[in-house]
């Protein structure tokens, strides 16, 4: 078996749109994803993780492993429909795969 | 005068009193301490199954009456009113823009679940008894608010106001989804269920209250920095629209009807900010609104407010309304 070249879209924002995000990702055509929650620092302040006021203030971290060409067009389109009003970063980066089929849309 | 002050200290020496200082000072002094917080998650659902289920047995015990449909109506009444109240003063004496504004008086229309539970504490020190459906009043404080808060931020705009998120986040969220249902079960199971319940929700209560404020000032603490970036109109605001809000509470108790106790709880239902529910549904339905300037108001001003000073005057002021009654 080879290794593959795949990309890795990483989505870093609030919590409060996970749900949205996740939506619009899979209306793109993702079919997986996998999800963690964090806390960090941005330009709209410190965003923390004190669960007893709701998860509304902590961050998530949304990575999925695509083509390229598909990965792309997440990360354009994310930023341009999500990120005026939200804070948020997304990138991509290179990975290797072994089941590159598993990934494609 | 003797007379305030003394409901004042014995308030302040209270024991969930003390472990809020407690939590400010440990948070000011940049300790270590830390409730995980999971565990603070837990607590303040213990702390609302206890209200909720307390409620629902006491609403069972009582009769089905036109007051209890008036107070209703009040809270209903009182969410929506106060939210105008406070667009317009933020407008003129804080020069906010239209959004915030609105953001921020949506926060003071709906109600710090917290602040009810002290107040209750309080009550239960001062021997007052209160009505068990101001539990169900403070759960319809906070739709009402958020959307007068929208329409004031929306305007004529016509944008969809109830989205799907939205209607799940103020009518299904986990916190007012267990109030009520526990509200719910303290009615249907009655006496007999407070027999069954005792042990969990009466004796652990107060010491729970106690860890839970400790974890509120330690975030009391955190946000109190912030205040400054908002700047001193918005702070003053924080401390003037509670008292607002406290008299609009005390006045519609007497005129609904309602005893010593649930007036003054009415009056601290209308003087608290919200900082959980509201905050959370505006990010969705409000994004362009700024959280960094109700959070802190809210949290870092109204809270510790009320807790210190708000409601012992609250009591004060309905025990002098009902003497002159």
């Amino acid at each position: 078996m080879d290794l593959k070249t795949a990309k890795c879209v990483v989505i870093i924002t609030e919590s409060a749109i996970k749900s949205d995000v996740l939506d619009f990702i899979t209306t793109l055509g993702v079919k997986g994803y996998t999800i963690d929650t964090l806390c960090g620092r941005g330009e709209r302040g410190i965003r923390d993780d004190d669960a007893l006021l709701g998860d509304y203030l902590r961050n998530v971290k949304i990575e999925v492993v695509t083509t390229t060409e598909l990965a792309e067009k997440i990360v354009f389109t994310v930023i341009e429909q999500f990120f005026k009003n939200y804070a948020g970063i997304a990138y991509m980066h290179d990975v290797q795969v072994v089941r590159e089929d598993k990934f494609r849309p | 005068m003797t007379a305030i002050l003394e409901i004042s200290a014995q308030n302040i020496l209270s024991p969930p009193i003390l472990f809020f200082i407690l939590g400010l000072f440990a948070s000011r002094m940049r300790s270590d301490l830390e409730i995980p917080p999971a565990v603070g998650k837990a607590l303040s659902y213990y702390l609302l199954l206890v209200i909720g289920f307390k409620g629902g047995v006491e609403l069972n015990a009582s009769e089905l009456n036109l007051r209890l449909l008036n107070s209703l109506v009040a809270a209903l009444f009182a969410s929506a009113v106060l939210p105008l109240i406070g667009y317009v003063l933020l407008r003129v004496t804080a020069r906010i823009d239209r959004v915030n504004a609105a953001a921020i008086s949506a926060h003071y229309g709906s109600v710090s679940v917290v602040t009810f539970v002290a107040a209750t504490a309080f009550l239960g020190l001062n021997d007052a008894p209160y009505e068990g459906y101001l539990v169900a009043m403070m759960a319809l404080m906070e739709a009402p608010a958020i959307i007068i808060g929208l329409v004031l931020a929306k305007g004529g705009q016509g944008r969809r106001i109830f989205s799907p998120s939205f209607v799940r986040e103020v009518f299904f969220g986990g916190t007012l989804l267990l109030l009520i249902g526990s509200f719910g079960i303290g009615w249907i199971t009655g006496g007999r269920g407070m027999e069954a319940m005792a042990g969990f929700v009466k004796v652990p209560f107060t010491g729970v209250l106690c860890f839970f404020l400790l974890e509120m000032g330690l975030l009391t603490g955190k946000k109190l920095s912030d205040i400054k970036k908002a700047g001193i109109h918005l702070a003053l605001f924080g401390l003037y629209m509670p008292i607002i809000g406290g008299a609009v509470g005390i006045l519609l108790g007497a005129f609904v009807g309602l005893s010593q106790g649930g007036t003054t709880l009415l009056a601290v239902l209308c003087a608290s900010a919200s900082y959980i529910v509201v905050p959370a549904a505006l990010r969705h339905a409000l994004p362009e609104a700024n959280p960094a300037l109700s959070m802190p108001l809210a949290l870092g001003v109204t809270f510790p407010f009320n807790i210190f000073i708000g409601i012992p005057l609250y009591y004060y002021a309905t025990q002098k309304l009902f003497e002159f009654l």
